[in-house]
């Protein structure tokens, strides 16, 4: 999820101003991950974390098992960039250098490969679709968490992909179209305010919320280098507890929830999941792939203790594996 | 925005079988997993996998995959609901090489050798046979009919 709800573009500067660039650097911008600072004091090395934060991101593609296997995927990827090397912890996947463009490839055009950003892989195939079931994607553009969904469904079932934003509904469907995902349908509702039905139909539901982005810094294009107001973020927070609300409700009882964020806030991220009715809901431990190094939710921030079971939560910061920065939870309807 | 009718099973599935089996040989069992479904005022056809239902109380704004718009007096079938099922067909297909590839790519005519039924569309793909889409076959003459965004060079990637 990269654009947030809401119109803030969360740096408080009117858009359109021609005399300000909020982008363009200043004589005063000497630190370039300033926002990221108040995170140091979680993290092993908070210097590696830093410098990783700075560095553009490596582009990695993924095998589409829709449309082809991978081995074919293996030989076309290798054919076309020599240096790619497979992603250590998922088979499938392999990450190119950052100057690399898969979007030219026909391999990218017949739908075989797609781009995802490897920090994400794993939270969407943690929500475990299953072929048959019934699954939904509150916050789905641009696609590429559903359409691992979508595989995991082997493309069997009703996966709803629903997103607010009706600019983005087109790059979800064009996502899920070249990648020929035909058990999808798009909606385009709010997802705090999703319709309930009586009893819940869904097995999954993914929350993968709008948030203020702060794992993003190592994106060369949208991602979020600028400083988060407080006002912004508690607005945002707001909107993300009523997602996760609301979620728990659209699940069946015993059904899985997973909620995500690209951010290292934990106002956006123990903290709603501590907000979220003890009896509706348990956090499940995970047990990540081999090769993925994941560190634990926290229990405590800014002198605010939370649940305990926030402890099972994932947190992904970009040193431990040269990915974004990622959060998610799975969590278990009571 | 209006609200969007709701989708409903497309009562006759040989108006998009039927010219397909015609053209290209896809035998209308390739979509025995698969339905079509239509809003009843509009003339666009959908496929959804067979087990897929909207919830109740849902109006989406699109479900499974666009087949076709069904504008115009012929059927023309949307590129990607070609890419997904048309592997199966048998006739007017034709294999570019890694060389024409990318020139039909870059929406440049590729010249071919006659495919089964001569003039017309073609089915087109790579040269392992995954599906590009499909090409307007004159003489031997061969033109990409992929989405013009699609094309190489087009935009910055």
């Amino acid at each position: 999820m990269t654009a947030p709800h809401g119109g803030d573009d969360g740096r408080g500067r009117p858009s359109g101003d021609r005399a300000y660039d909020p982008r363009a650097p200043g004589p005063d911008a000497v630190d370039p991950v300033e926002h990221l600072r108040r995170y140091g004091p979680l993290v092993d090395d908070a210097g590696a974390f830093f410098a990783c934060a700075q560095r553009p991101l490596p582009r990695v593609v993924i095998a589409n098992p829709l449309k082809t296997t991978l081995a074919e995927a293996e030989a076309r990827v290798r054919a076309r960039c020599p240096e790619a090397e497979p992603v250590a912890w998922r088979p499938g996947a392999w990450r190119l250098p950052p100057e690399v463009l898969p979007g030219r490839w026909s391999e990218f055009i017949t739908g075989m490969l797609h781009a995802q950003e490897e920090a994400t892989i794993w939270p969407g195939e943690l929500v475990g679709a299953q072929p048959g079931e019934t699954v939904l994607d509150l916050c789905a553009a641009p696609g590429g968490k559903t359409a691992l969904m979508a595989w995991g469904m082997g493309d069997r079932g009703t996966l709803v992909a629903n997103d607010r934003e009706f600019g983005r509904l087109a790059g979800l469907r064009r996502t899920l179209d070249r990648l020929g995902v035909t058990c999808a349908a798009v909606t385009h509702l709010d997802a705090a305010r999703f319709p309930l039905a009586d009893p819940p139909v869904f097995d999954r539901v993914l929350a993968d919320v709008p948030c203020t982005c702060e794992g993003t810094t190592r994106k060369q294009k949208g991602g979020r280098k600028a400083p988060t107001r407080d006002a912004y973020r508690r607005s945002i927070v707001h909107v993300q507890k009523a997602i996760l609300r609301r979620a728990i409700q659209l699940v069946k009882p015993g059904g899985v929830v997973v909620y995500a964020t690209c951010t290292y806030a934990p106002e956006e991220n123990e903290a709603v999941l501590d907000a979220l009715d003890p009896s509706q809901a348990v956090i499940e431990p995970l047990t990540p792939p081999p090769g993925l190094r994941v560190a634990p939710g926290l229990t405590a921030w800014g002198g605010q203790y939370f649940r305990p079971d926030v402890a099972h939560a994932v947190r992904l910061w970009p040193h431990h594996n040269d990915t974004g920065g990622f959060f998610v939870a799975r969590l278990r309807r009571l | 925005m209006r609200a969007s009718d709701a989708f409903e099973r497309l009562p006759d599935a040989e108006v998009v079988t039927a010219p397909l089996a015609y053209r290209f040989g896809i035998d209308p069992e390739t979509f025995a997993g698969h339905r079509f479904w239509h809003r009843p005022s509009a003339k666009a056809i959908w496929v959804a996998a067979a087990e897929a239902e909207v919830p109740e109380g849902l109006r989406p704004e699109a479900f499974g995959m666009l087949v076709s718009r069904m504008k115009g007096k012929v059927f023309k079938p949307s590129t990607v609901f070609i890419q997904r099922f048309g592997a199966a067909a048998t006739r007017n297909r034709y294999a570019l090489t890694d060389a024409q590839l990318d020139v039909f790519l870059r929406r440049a005519p590729v010249t071919v050798s006659p495919v089964d039924d001569g003039d017309g569309a073609v089915l087109v793909t790579d040269a392992r046979g995954h599906v590009l889409g499909l090409g307007r076959l004159t003489g031997a003459e061969l033109l990409s009919e992929l989405p013009k965004s699609w094309t190489l060079g087009h935009g910055d990637g």
